[in-house]
C-alpha cells in the first residue's frame, strides 16, 4: 500500500511558514517540552492514522511517505485539549485519512516525534498547538 | 479579635439574659447579638470564573516578576537547581504544581472559578481539577503535630473590609514558577525555579478592582529555608463569565517521552 503524504501547495506552504513564524509562545506549558528541539522547526506532510484527543496533551499520529516510498509513522504532540479548544479546534477537527501538512520541533535524539507549532487542515485552516483564550467578559473597563 | 472561647461565653451571657425577658424579645435580641461577636460581612462577592491576565490585554495590570536576584540561602540555591532538572517536573507526572501554586502563576491557560460562601471560600481550578478551600469560619490552622502536608496546604482567610487575607501553610514541596519547558523558547527560561519547602507561609490579600472586573492578589512568600527574607507578588485575574471550565483529567494518556527524560530510562 502506498500512502502518499500531501504535498504542500504554494499558498498553503506560505501559511504554514507564516504560522510557524508567528505563532508566539503561547504554549506555557505545564508539562516538560525539554526532549523536544525548539531551536528547529521541521516541516511534516502526511496522513493522519489517529487523533489523540486526550489530557495531558493531546497527540496527532500521522503516517509520512518518504522518498523511496517507505512510510513512517510521527507523534505529534500538541497541547492540553482545554487549551486548543479556546483555539477552535475540536475532538473532530481531524480524522484518520485526513491529509495534513504541519510544522513541529523535532525530537533531540532523532526518534520521530515532534512538538506541534502549526497544522494546515485539508480546508486550509491553520490552527496551532492551543495557547490562552481571550478572557470573555461583558463589562471589560477601557483600556488605560 | 475575640478570642473562640470568650465569643461563647458572651454569646452564653447573652443567652442567660435572653431567658429572663419575655420570649417575644428574646427571639429579637439573639439573632443580633450572635451577628455583631461573628466578623462583618464582606460586601464583595468573588465568584465566578476568572483567567490569569496576560500579556495581550488591554488592561494596565500585569503580574510582577520574582525578585532578581532571588534571595537564595544555600539550600534554597540547591532546590532551584533540583526543580530546573526536567526529570523533577511534577507536570510531568501529573501532580499539581503545589499548594497556591495556581494562584502564583495566574495562568491565563486555565480558568479558576470561585465559590464564596459566608463559611469558605472555594477555588475549583481547571488545571488537574483541583480544589482549594480557604476556611473562613474561624478555625485556626492544626497545631504542628497534627498538620499534615498536602498540595494546596491548609488555608485560613478573614475579611479585613473587602479583602480576603487568607494564611496558608502545610503545602508540599515545589517550585511556584512551574518545572516544565516551554513547547517554545521563552525569554523567562533561564529564570532560576523558585522552590518552596515544608516551611513555606504564604499570606494572600485578595480584593476586587476595577468595579470587581478584576482580582487583584497580593503574595508574601515567606519560607526561611529557601529564601534568605520573604517578598511579595501581585497576580492578577480578569472576570471571564463566559469562559467554560473544561474537565481535566490528566491521567488519560501518559506518554513516557511526555515526561521528559524517557530517553534517559532506556539507556
Amino acid at each position: 500500500m502506498r500512502n502518499r503524504g500531501a504535498g504542500l501547495s504554494g499558498r498553503r506552504f506560505i501559511a504554514a511558514v507564516l504560522a510557524a513564524t508567528l505563532v508566539p509562545a503561547l504554549v506555557l506549558a505545564h508539562h516538560s517540552f525539554a526532549m523536544f528541539d525548539r531551536e528547529r522547526t521541521q516541516m511534516l506532510s502526511g496522513t493522519v492514522r489517529e487523533f489523540q484527543w486526550t489530557n495531558p496533551h493531546a497527540w496527532i499520529q500521522v503516517v509520512v511517505t518518504d522518498d523511496t516510498g517507505a512510510m513512517h509513522e510521527w507523534s505529534i504532540e500538541c497541547g492540553s485539549p482545554n487549551m486548543m479548544a479556546r483555539q477552535g479546534w475540536k475532538s473532530r477537527t481531524l480524522k484518520p485519512g485526513d491529509k495534513v501538512a504541519l510544522m513541529m520541533h523535532p525530537m533531540l535524539d532523532g526518534s520521530p516525534s515532534g512538538s506541534l507549532v502549526s497544522v494546515t487542515l485539508a480546508d486550509g485552516r491553520v490552527l496551532g498547538p492551543g495557547g490562552a483564550p481571550a478572557p470573555k467578559t461583558g463589562n471589560a473597563p477601557p483600556p488605560k | 479579635m475575640m478570642a473562640p472561647d470568650s465569643r461563647a461565653n458572651a454569646i452564653n451571657r447573652v443567652r442567660r439574659m435572653a431567658e429572663r425577658l419575655a420570649a417575644g424579645a428574646a427571639l429579637a435580641i439573639l439573632p443580633l447579638c450572635v451577628s455583631a461577636a461573628a466578623q462583618t460581612a464582606p460586601t464583595v462577592d468573588f465568584s465566578g470564573i476568572w483567567l490569569g491576565i496576560g500579556d495581550g490585554t488591554e488592561l494596565a495590570y500585569r503580574n510582577s516578576p520574582y525578585p532578581r536576584p532571588a534571595p537564595f540561602t544555600e539550600r534554597g540555591r540547591e532546590l532551584a537547581q533540583y526543580w530546573a532538572d526536567p526529570k523533577n517536573n511534577l507536570g510531568a507526572r501529573c501532580l499539581p504544581g503545589g499548594g497556591p501554586a495556581g494562584m502564583m502563576n495566574g495562568s491565563n491557560f486555565f480558568p479558576i472559578e470561585i465559590i464564596q460562601r459566608p463559611e469558605q471560600v472555594t477555588i475549583l481550578f481547571e488545571l488537574m481539577q483541583q480544589v482549594r478551600r480557604v476556611f473562613t469560619d474561624g478555625r485556626e490552622h492544626p497545631v504542628p503535630d497534627d498538620l499534615e502536608q498536602s498540595w494546596m496546604g491548609h488555608s485560613v482567610g478573614h475579611w479585613d473590609g473587602d479583602t480576603l487575607v487568607v494564611d496558608t501553610i502545610g503545602v508540599r514541596a515545589g517550585p511556584l514558577n512551574g518545572s516544565g519547558a516551554a513547547v517554545i523558547k521563552r525569554d523567562t527560561d533561564a529564570d532560576p525555579r523558585m522552590p518552596y519547602t515544608a516551611t513555606l507561609h504564604v499570606t494572600e490579600r485578595m480584593r476586587l478592582l476595577e468595579d470587581g472586573d478584576v482580582l487583584e492578589v497580593e503574595l508574601t512568600i515567606d519560607d526561611p529555608t529557601v529564601y534568605t527574607r520573604p517578598f511579595n507578588v501581585k497576580r492578577y485575574w480578569q472576570r471571564s463569565p463566559d469562559t467554560p471550565m473544561i474537565e481535566y483529567i490528566c491521567t488519560e494518556n501518559q506518554r513516557p517521552q511526555d515526561e521528559g527524560y524517557g530517553h534517559l530510562l532506556e539507556e
